[in-house]
């Protein structure tokens, strides 16, 4: 289970800058797209502009959190650094597309629903999880020892991942047993279009923030492990 | 026959906790007595309107529960992590699950028994009237205590042996106990009132369902997490 | 009413870039960080040769 057998590959940062500029470049054009081709809704207005980002967003937390989920089953499988690198950048990136969603969510329903906040089964649920990602992200803070840190992580991660359909069905319930209407109305399809080239922008970026995060711990560790080595060798 | 010694095993370590407990009186005593004036702040709070109070029993219970019961798990850690135990028990031959579950059942009658006096006082300062379906909100209690001890005692083996510990037990433990609380609350105060729209069941089956889930999840992950 | 939910449209998309601009200078500011350590400790640039 440790990491003596397998030694940290240090990221080359290859073409990933480009990546970054394409992505960050289609999540503009996609968001202009959306606002040309969607007209206003009958009883939201331009609020629905809303829902471009913050759809998406939510699609690709979820999405972060598989990804949490994948790479903490293989740093316990494989031991390799790496992969608890990588949980960790998706954790990190998930907490902000997490944020991002509740916090659009917000704007939304206050024109919409007129108060900055109700216990609408999604919005609760994004806000649950949200704590869950924030409460990974305290603990790897607050462990030094990158072996145990990574290791609590993937099992806190991977218990948090478990936990993901558990309380969206139980807060659902919650909401639906006392006949609470639900307050996302549904889209026609003509929205549909715009929404999933956002998604596909999304994840682009999703995907280079991840990236750049990972370069930076694992490049962070690498320097490390040099340091270690080096000291090491002093000592002889 | 290696399973008789697993449970030999078990039945060691959760006495050893028990006794260690007994002997330190204050640890249960001050845990229940903390449990029964978070109650009465719950009171201050929501009252002093008695149907008020009845509304709220069910909530203001299981959160007084959880914040005392909270304590008690980072403490089942304490005792061997002063004395370096933990280095100890980590060298006798034996799976770790069995570290787990021996501290499992030290900290459900630990838990029970703090949630029957939280209980019993909280029927009293809430005004609670004790329905005819108080055999089933016991079975919701049972299974609500089983969620909270085996997240607690998972968590509380990270949680105990970092810095910051207690705020970080309550950080990882609180919002992953949701469904636990949400069921629980639920279904103890549905059938307070006699449960008409019959949505307890629902709720037991949510409580038993996640319960197995991590008890089962737990289990496999604890000696990545004891070990390190 | 559409007036008014202009503004909440607008304040969505600002705090949503200055979420992505933020963190994209974030993830910026922590790799620069991250190769400088390196190259002070390693002597050369990370990804030139094998891992350490």
């Amino acid at each position: 289970m440790t990491n003596d057998v397998h030694t940290l590959q240090v990221p080359r940062s290859g073409g990933w800058g480009a990546f970054g500029v394409v992505s960050v470049a289609a999540v503009v054009a996609t968001q202009v797209f959306a606002f040309l081709t969607s007209p206003p809704d009958v009883n939201m207005g331009q609020l629905e502009k809303i829902l471009y980002v913050h759809v998406p967003a939510a699609w690709v937390m979820f999405i972060c959190f598989a990804v949490v989920l994948v790479y903490s089953l293989r740093f316990l499988w494989k031991g390799r650094e790496e992969d608890d690198l990588l949980a960790a950048a998706a954790a990190e990136v998930g907490a902000i597309f997490n944020g991002l969603t509740l916090i659009l969510g917000m704007i939304w329903g206050k024109p919409a629903w007129g108060v900055w906040w109700v216990w609408d089964a999604r919005l609760t649920s994004t806000l649950v999880l949200f704590l869950v990602f924030v409460g990974y992200l305290a603990l790897r803070a607050f462990v030094e020892d990158p072996q145990r840190r990574g290791q609590w992580s993937a099992a806190v991660g991977i218990l948090g991942a478990l936990n993901v359909p558990i309380v969206w069905m139980s807060v659902t319930w919650w909401r639906t047993l006392h006949q609470m209407p639900s307050s996302m109305q549904s889209m026609a399809k003509i929205y549909w279009v715009g929404m999933f080239a956002n998604f596909g922008a999304m994840v682009l970026l999703m995907v280079y923030f991840i990236r750049r995060r990972y370069e930076a711990a694992a490049i962070t560790r690498a320097a490390e492990h040099a340091a270690q080595a080096a000291a090491l060798e002093g000592s002889e | 026959m290696a399973f008789r010694d697993d449970v030999r095993r078990i039945h060691a370590i959760a006495w050893k906790d028990l006794t260690t407990e007994r002997r330190s009186k204050a640890g249960f005593n001050s845990v229940a007595a903390l449990g029964i004036t978070i109650l009465v702040l719950f009171g201050f709070a929501l009252g002093p309107d008695a149907q008020a109070l009845r509304d709220a029993a069910a909530g203001a219970l299981w959160l007084s529960a959880l914040f005392a019961g909270v304590l008690a798990f980072n403490r089942s850690y304490q005792v061997e992590l002063e004395s370096g135990a933990l280095d100890q028990l980590l060298q006798y031959p034996g799976p770790r699950w069995v570290i787990y579950v021996g501290k499992l059942i030290a900290n459900s009658l630990f838990v029970g028994l703090m949630l029957v006096i939280v209980v019993a006082v909280g029927i009293a300062l809430f005004q609670v009237r004790i329905p005819k379906a108080w055999p089933s909100l016991i079975g919701v209690f049972a299974l609500g205590a089983v969620g909270l001890v085996v997240l607690g005692t998972f968590y509380a083996a990270m949680a105990s042996r970092s810095r910051a510990r207690e705020v970080l037990l309550p950080l990882l433990l609180f919002p992953m106990l949701v469904p636990v609380l949400l069921a629980a609350i639920s279904a103890s105060k549905a059938l307070l009132v006699g449960d008409i729209m019959h949505e307890a069941g629902a709720w037991i089956k949510l409580l038993a369902a996640y319960d197995l889930i991590f008890l089962v999840a737990t289990l496999w992950a604890f000696e990545y997490v004891i070990e390190v | 009413m559409e007036a008014s939910n202009w503004a909440f449209v607008t304040a969505a998309y600002v705090i949503t870039w200055v979420l992505i601009v933020g963190y994209l200078a974030y993830g910026q500011r922590a790799l620069n960080r991250a190769r400088a350590e390196y190259e002070r400790v390693a002597g050369r640039a990370p990804g030139e040769g094998d891992g350490v």
